[in-house]
């Protein structure tokens, strides 16, 4: 066999026009050859011109497409080609019809001899004659002729048989057998054949190998997924970890002394940087009231300041200004100050309690718990 | 130039930089390759992808300012401590006592131009149409890059610790009050309610995370000054990185159309 190279489609084309032209006269040794599937090809023509004589069914033409079949290796469109221009040739001779159409389902036209000599006056008379699609002797006619009604793409070895059914019917020889080797050999290629190794694991799954693959591949499932699962927790923790147990903050209960320390009509400011809020004795809807105003402006969340000339929480941040009830009247902000829950604890202090708020807004400055009464 | 001769031929020379000087096209382009803070940029650019009537220079402009950031910022760090005793009195020193004080305006002044240059480059990026795959993904990183920045200009600011300082970042997070579900006033803050126990309050929501306590203290000074010094500026440099990258692998800087 010739040294392996790729071979162009049309490169077949020409060696297999020159072969079938001159009959055995190709120079093999001089084709190139492809490796691979295009080997087949090459097998084919030598096999052609060469083992002709050494096998009995004397069809040299269509040789390349049987043989290859026979071989049970997979026909390439190379295969086909070939075998169509073999047989197209012939067929101009008037040689081995019979293979000819026995190896093309199509060419049923090539079953009468054309008495063309020159290949083209045969692919002409051939194209006026036949009754299937043109045959051109561009390569995509020819290869969708010599693949018949049959899906163009790879079909699996499942659908192979089918096919070829399909085929047999399409081509309605009267030769049975050739047709059926030659049609398995002419539907598209099937499926390769899965890898001997694969084939041998099937009989014995259990081999030491497949065992460390498996080991090797839980070991690694495993170990990822501790890795996310440990980093998972670790950033649940690194969230967990921003917010202190124990926070160095006042406490949010706390006694600021009797009620007679505050006077009406006195707003107490002496507790706004440690504990942020205002103890104010005032009248409240015609009640008399001691309660704790939150120091948090409604807007934003600035401390206001007690202005006692004006009589009036000024916000410095916005604007805002509250009555000395704490309700707003000037101003960005959008409702009145809050309260906390004010009490008499068990000693007669005032006690205040910042975990519990009363919105004005929501009608909660009634609830006795957000005032004493004087 | 015998000495230049000398020098480039020398031991120590040759071992830094492995290339002959980079007079031609190839040792240009080894150059370019074998230098580490030139081999984020492309080997060869388009002409039109550097002027500046089409860039700006703008993501050029912000990362020089990302460095002046840097350099002035760890400097600014030798005489800064975060406590509520001194972080005041050394802003103020820094003006009036340290030589150099200067320093600090720079890394202020840098602070808001570098916000500016951010804007105008996504502003470049998005009228020249630059945002459009294949570089969809950098646009993303970018934003990211932009909210970095916006987040080192807002940790930034608690710092010098006046009035100014503790209420906006007062103001500023009340926001964080209103995050959905992490939020204790935000919507769907109920959903986190396990056994009738409350999960999101004020003493664990968003902003109490972000402050570190109930309101702006020393906590949250504390807080923001690891945020501005060490943990934002670590995730841009590495956002810039990848941002830098990008630019190369999808297609270098964009033409103009």
């Amino acid at each position: 066999m010739a040294e392996k190279k790729k071979m162009s489609v049309a490169e077949i084309l020409a060696a297999a026009r020159a072969k079938s032209d001159g009959g055995a006269a190709a120079p093999s040794a001089s084709e190139p050859q492809a490796p691979s599937e295009r080997q087949a090809v090459a097998e084919a023509e030598e096999s052609a011109h060469v083992e002709v004589e050494a096998k009995p069914k004397a069809k040299p033409a269509a040789k390349p497409a049987a043989a290859t079949a026979a071989g049970g290796a997979r026909p390439s469109v190379a295969d086909i080609l070939a075998a169509a221009r073999a047989k197209k040739a012939e067929g101009g001779e008037g040689a081995a019809v019979e293979a000819a159409a026995a190896v093309k389902p199509k060419p049923a036209a090539a079953e009468k001899p054309k008495p063309a000599a020159k290949p083209a006056a045969t692919a002409k008379a051939a194209a006026a004659s036949a009754p299937k699609t043109g045959v051109q002797r561009d390569t995509g006619s020819i290869l969708a002729a010599a693949r018949g009604g049959a899906k163009p793409g790879p079909v699996s070895k499942a659908e192979a048989p089918e096919l070829a059914a399909k085929l047999q019917a399409a081509a309605a020889k009267p030769k049975a057998a050739p047709v059926e080797k030659v049609a398995v050999a002419r539907t598209a290629p099937a499926m390769p054949s899965r890898p001997a190794k694969t084939a041998a694991k099937k009989e014995g799954e259990e081999d030491r190998r497949g065992f460390l693959e498996i080991a090797m591949g839980s070991f690694m499932a495993m170990g990822f997924t501790a890795l996310s699962v440990t980093g998972g927790l670790f950033t649940l923790g690194l969230a967990r970890f921003m917010f202190p147990n124990v926070l160095a903050e006042p406490p949010s209960r706390f006694k600021v002394g009797f009620k007679e320390g505050f006077p009406a009509g006195k707003v107490e400011t002496k507790f706004v940087p440690q504990y942020g809020v205002w103890v104010v004795n005032a009248d409240f809807q015609g009640q008399q009231q001691i309660y704790a105003l939150k120091t948090v402006c409604t807007h934003l969340g600035c401390t206001p300041n007690w202005l006692e000339a004006e009589q009036k929480f000024k916000c410095p941040c916005h604007g805002s200004g509250f009555y000395k009830d704490g309700v707003n009247f000037e101003g960005p902000a959008p409702r009145p100050l809050e309260r906390y829950a004010i009490r008499i604890s068990d000693d007669g202090q005032l006690e205040i309690d910042k975990s519990k708020a009363f919105q004005e807004e929501l009608g909660q400055w009634a609830d006795p718990d957000s005032y004493v009464t004087v | 130039m015998a000495i230049g001769e000398t020098i480039r031929n020398s031991q120590i020379w040759k071992s830094i930089f492995r290339h002959p000087m980079p007079l031609d096209r190839r040792n240009r382009i080894v150059v370019m390759l074998t230098n580490f803070f030139l081999h984020l940029h492309p080997v060869s650019i388009k002409k039109q992808g550097i002027a500046l009537s089409f860039t700006w220079c703008m993501g050029g402009v912000t990362f020089f300012l990302f460095l002046v950031e840097t350099v002035t910022g760890v400097l600014l760090m030798f005489y800064y401590r975060p406590t509520l005793e001194w972080a005041y009195n050394d802003i103020l020193a820094l003006r009036d006592v340290t030589s150099l004080g200067i320093l600090r305006e720079l890394h202020r002044w840098g602070a808001h131009a570098m916000v500016i240059t951010t804007w105008l480059h996504m502003y470049r990026v998005f009228l020249t149409g630059s945002y459009k795959p294949p570089r969809e993904f950098n646009w993303v990183i970018g934003v990211i890059l932009l909210l970095l920045t916006l987040l080192l200009s807002f940790t930034g600011y608690l710092l010098p610790w006046d009035q100014l300082a503790i209420w906006a970042i007062t103001v500023g997070s009340n926001m964080a009050r209103a995050t959905p579900i992490l939020g204790y006033e935000g919507p769907g803050q109920q959903l986190l309610t396990i056994g009738g126990i409350d999960m999101i309050t004020d003493g664990s929501d968003a902003r109490f995370g972000l402050l570190g306590a109930r309101f702006v203290g020393e906590e949250t000074l504390n807080r923001f000054y690891v945020l501005h010094c060490i943990a934002i500026p670590l995730a841009t440099s590495l956002l810039l990185a990848i941002h830098f990258w990008r630019v190369r692998k999808d297609g270098g800087i964009s033409g103009p159309l």
